[in-house]
């Protein structure tokens, strides 16, 4: 037996834990899980190790586990088993290859089955499909953008028929359904998708970034493009690097403008790749999640039952108090492998049950000509 | 428009007449210096005391001088856009300068204008002090700053302006294993705790000739002297942004590398070669060949320390760099710009 295999084997048993919590299968409790996962990777992870070792963290209260700040995903690899056991690596978004983060996963199906549950309660009424199409690019072999995985899997678990006699099995192996390239949005192919779906009297759903629909709303200039009745956009994602910058607010409106939906039928999605699990604004009012919040606000995003956001001080990372403003920390229980608890330059409230996303933190001013670390990351 | 040699050199001599008064705790103007400093530093008194007692360039070699003289181009009019992070940069910049022309227009920190307020008090007829920079074609400017900062400036000269610009930088170290002694550890956290570790000359990485395990020892040793030295060198107060970012970056660095405690900063180790986020913090590296280790960072390296058997070698390989020994990594010489990665000619707009 190999050395490492006693570790696989633990950490085997905490993913089966996690998904029957997801599945609301167990009598395990989310903070017990999450302190038996932060003792698992005390125990295989060295880097976790070290710094449970620096805070002095005893690992006996979720607030006592030291969150993994992002940038450790860009400096050195965060997971608890040996590359060679690595199905799949997702990068964070970066300008050079090298210093992009990574987040390895050693298996993917919690990542699946986590992300099918929770996107289905936030972008589906209870037992609907949708035509699953995407304002992305299409998926690397092997996949590289967890965004884009995601995505796949959406397309392949809500959608139950092919777009045309022809389309390849399964659905997100269909180039039909990517509809982003280098040239930028692919609308005759966006209108192929809305003439399938008019005439079949399916709804679309529409998974995008931001900056894609900020390209999709120069390319129409202020043309209408309705979906069919019933069709859901979800937006995610931020501006980073890129040439315009839009609010959020004004986004919305512009998609709801163009595509002639109400605007509670575009749902907001976060997620980060260092996590395992996302959030959704409760705004779709047929969804299961909008049943759990009636009347959710856009712009509040909830987490699952296995994901907890806490808004923390900057410098002693401890949870500040209800309704102030913090950075956001994230206790993921889908994260067995990486880093349970991570703590992002995110800065959110806690609001109505949910969280609001309030921008980054500013870093400490630039200081003259001493070299600035971001310059060496970011190339 | 001639201007002799004596001439600049007079006027040099002028400009380091009136440092040496500034600098002076003796003289009213040396200590008004010391208390503005404390104002729009950041930096401890014992740092801000230690900077003009050791770094400010006041007696400079005549040889220096003539390198100064003879690598700075003359030019009708002279413009010197300053940075803030190491306040006594604002003296060699100015000399610079100078040397250049017999009109010389300065553009001090908004930040940290303190030096050279100072210095046009008592040489007011070396520069001038202007809150913006009007360079003609034909003129020189020297512009010190970040990359983005230098990126704007460039962008914004009229065509035919001769800019000389001085970006960012960082410092490094080249040490073996086997010469390792408790004063070179001494050395190397004097030239980190100086000036908080702000300057482009400031170390940031070692290079150790030798193994990890060595590599670890050396990061050791570095650390305890750090801790040591913020008794007498104490860092200066940290707003809530640093203190939140310092912390960020401290557990990403604890999560990634072996990290030992150096009392508000931390080395680093690791078998590859990283550059920390700069508050007295160092990595250290074991390394078989310098110059390929800091190969990668040849276009961002100012300054080398190592011993005079390898300055040769890392010469060569960096010629960018300026080779020091420990503990002299930020006492460059007044020979010119402390930044040699330009040609002296500087580019044209």
């Amino acid at each position: 037996m190999r050395v490492a295999e006693p570790l696989i084997l633990a950490s085997d048993l905490l993913h089966a834990r996690v998904q029957r919590f997801a599945a609301g299968e167990t009598d395990d409790s989310f903070v017990g899980l999450a302190l038996d996962i932060a003792r698992f990777q005390a125990s295989a992870s060295e880097g976790f190790r070290r710094l449970v070792r620096a805070r002095g963290a005893s690992l006996e209260a979720l607030d006592d586990v030291p969150p993994v700040p992002s940038e450790a995903f860009r400096l050195t690899r965060v997971a608890t088993f040996p590359q060679d056991r690595e199905a799949v690596r997702f990068f964070t978004s970066g300008t050079t290859g090298a210093e992009r983060g990574a987040h390895a996963m050693r298996r993917t199906d919690t990542y699946e089955k986590l992300s099918l549950s929770y996107g289905r309660q936030a972008l589906l009424a209870p037992g609907a499909t949708a035509i699953v199409v995407a304002l992305a690019p299409r998926l690397d072999t092997p996949p590289t953008s967890s965004l884009g995985y995601m995505m796949a899997r959406f397309m392949d678990a809500f959608d139950d028929e092919p777009l045309g006699e022809l389309e390849p099995h399964p659905p997100s192996a269909s180039g039909a359904r990517w509809l982003l390239d280098a040239n930028g949005v692919n609308l005759p192919g966006l209108e192929r998708v809305v003439r399938t779906a008019s005439r079949t009297r399916r709804p679309i759903l529409l998974l995008a970034t931001a900056f894609a629909l900020v390209r999709l709303l120069d390319d129409l200039a202020g043309a209408r493009f309705p979906l069919p009745s019933g069709s859901v956009v979800m937006q995610t994602g931020g501006f980073k690097g890129r040439t315009r910058e839009v609010s959020m607010e004004e986004l919305r409106h512009g998609v709801t403008q163009a595509f002639q939906l109400g605007d509670r039928r575009v749902v907001g999605e976060y997620g980060m790749t260092e996590l395992t699990s996302q959030l959704y604004e409760g705004t779709l009012r047929e969804s299961a999640l909008s049943a759990r919040h009636p009347g959710a606000a856009p712009g509040i995003y909830f987490e699952p039952p296995w994901l907890r956001v806490a808004p923390v001080d900057p410098v002693t990372l401890q949870p500040v108090t209800e309704g102030d403003v913090g950075l956001a920390r994230f206790i993921d229980l889908g994260n067995v492998d990486s880093a349970i608890s991570v703590v992002t330059q995110d800065l959110v409230r806690r609001v109505e049950g949910g969280i609001q996303l309030l921008g980054r933190q500013a870093g400490a001013p630039a200081r003259g000509c001493s070299l600035a670390i971001e310059a060496l990351l970011d190339g | 428009m001639a201007d002799d040699a004596a001439a600049r050199r007079a006027r040099v001599e002028r400009l380091l007449e009136a440092a040496r008064a500034v600098a002076s705790p003796e003289r009213g103007a040396g200590r008004a210096l010391r208390a503005r400093l404390l104002e729009t530093t950041g930096l401890s008194a014992a740092n801000i005391e230690l900077g003009l007692t050791r770094c400010l360039e006041l007696e400079p070699a005549r040889q220096d001088l003539d390198d100064l003289l003879a690598s700075t181009p003359t030019t009708r009019r002279a413009h010197v856009l300053l940075s803030g992070n190491v306040f006594v940069a604002a003296l060699r910049a100015i000399a610079i300068g100078v040397a250049a022309s017999a009109a010389v227009q300065v553009r001090a920190s908004r930040r940290d204008p303190a030096l050279a307020e100072a210095l046009h008090a008592l040489a007011p007829e070396s520069f001038e002090l202007t809150a913006k920079l009007q360079p003609e074609p034909g003129e020189h400017l020297w512009a010190y700053g970040s990359d983005a900062t230098l990126a704007d400036v460039r962008a914004s000269l009229p065509v035919g302006v001769w800019f000389h610009p001085h970006g960012a930088g960082f410092g490094a170290a080249v040490v073996d294993a086997r010469a390792w002694s408790p004063s070179a550890a001494r050395a190397l956290a004097l030239d980190t705790a100086l000036f908080d570790q702000r300057g482009c000359l400031s170390p940031r990485v070692v290079c150790v000739l030798g193994n990890l395990a060595q590599a670890r020892d050396v990061a050791q040793a570095i650390a305890r002297e750090l801790v040591a030295l913020e008794v007498e060198l104490p860092p200066g107060p940290v707003s809530a942004d640093d203190a939140a970012e310092r912390r960020r970056r401290r557990d990403a660095a604890a999560y990634a590398f072996e990290l030992f405690d150096a009392g508000s900063g931390w080395v680093s180790c690791s078998s590859e070669l990283v550059i920390p986020p700069s508050a007295r913090n160092l990595h250290v590296a074991p390394t078989a060949d310098p110059s390929r280790s800091l190969g990668p960072f040849a276009a961002h390296l100012t300054c080398i320390a190592a011993d005079d058997e390898r300055r040769g070698a890392l010469r060569k390989a960096f010629p960018g760099a300026r080779l020091a020994a420990l503990g002299q990594m930020q006492c460059p010489v007044l020979d010119g710009p402390v930044d040699r990665r330009q040609t002296p000619s500087g580019e044209l707009a």
